[in-house]
């Protein structure tokens, strides 16, 4: 099982997938690029958490991938 | 006397005002921020926060001169009305930002672990080791970073666009992934206020600690 988490308003979303279904994963893929086209940033990261890394295109055997919002300078 | 009108009923964000007083006109919102600072007036008068809380509950501005008029008394019930449905929205808005914050705390945890999120619970910080400094990555701060070099610590800015709808920790969240993939891009995005106060550059201050 994948997982994407979406940050919004309401904290993050999570959407689970099952890398041998095929609907789901193309499902996650397309609110992947969906959001990567608004400008969020995706890091995939490992169950432990670490070696998060910025990635622009979905591999549905990661395990997961966590979605920012675009950052600024302030 | 102003009073607001927003674009939905659940929206927590105002988007308008209007002053009864000038024919009903509306004044509109020019920041990209999600929470209003200051508005100004037809009459080229600004009003600023004095609040510390990041939302309005309520705003008035009420200079009735002369003698109390039909359209008056109809404006004072307005503004009932308006501190009303503000006070119950507001609560609304507190307690979902509430259940959205513990919601980023458990994606936090995901990344540093249960042990250094509690230490995040009670300090608000977490560090990072980084490949060229080190650096405190702070909730809910003016300066969302500070750099520590050898023998200084840099405020730095920056955070998520329209970060005040977001969780305070969804912020660190970010912060903290963009700085251990791509230091040297934070460190040319973000905007450099300076150096730190003396206290803080002399004892570092607890803080949850994240891998690399």
């Amino acid at each position: 099982m994948g997982e994407l988490r979406i940050m919004g308003k309401v904290g993050d979303t999570k959407i689970i997938f099952d890398k041998d279904n095929e609907d789901e994963v193309e499902a996650a893929r397309e609110q992947f690029d969906n959001l990567l086209e608004k400008g969020f940033k995706a890091f995939k990261v490992k169950k432990d958490g670490k070696n998060g890394r910025n990635v622009k295109t979905f591999n549905e055997d990661e395990s997961m991938y966590i979605l920012i919002p675009p950052i600024v300078g302030g | 006397m102003y009073t607001a009108t927003s674009d939905s009923a659940y929206s927590d964000t105002w988007t308008s005002w209007v002053n009864y007083e000038t024919s009903n006109s509306t004044t509109s919102s020019t920041s990209y921020d999600g929470v209003w600072y200051e508005w100004t007036t037809n009459a080229s008068t600004t009003y600023t926060s004095t609040s510390s809380d990041t939302t309005w509950t309520q705003w008035v501005e009420v200079s009735y001169s002369g003698e109390e008029t039909d359209e008056g008394y109809v404006s004072q019930e307005v503004v009932g009305y308006e501190r009303d449905h503000s006070n119950n929205h507001y609560k609304k808005i507190q307690k979902e930002r509430a259940a959205a914050e513990i919601k980023a705390t458990e994606l936090l945890e995901v990344l540093i672990g249960k042990e250094q999120v509690e230490v995040y619970k009670e300090t608000g910080r977490v560090f990072l080791k980084g490949k060229k400094f080190d650096y405190h990555i702070i909730k809910g701060s003016g300066f969302n970073i500070r750099k520590i070099e050898k023998d200084k610590v840099r405020d730095l800015c920056i955070h998520l666009r329209d970060r005040s709808i977001y969780p305070a920790t969804d912020n660190v969240v970010a912060l903290l992934l963009a700085l251990q993939d791509d230091e040297e891009g934070v460190l040319n995005m973000a905007n450099d206020h300076g150096n730190s106060d003396d206290t803080f550059v002399e004892e570092l201050p607890i803080a949850a600690v994240a891998g690399c």
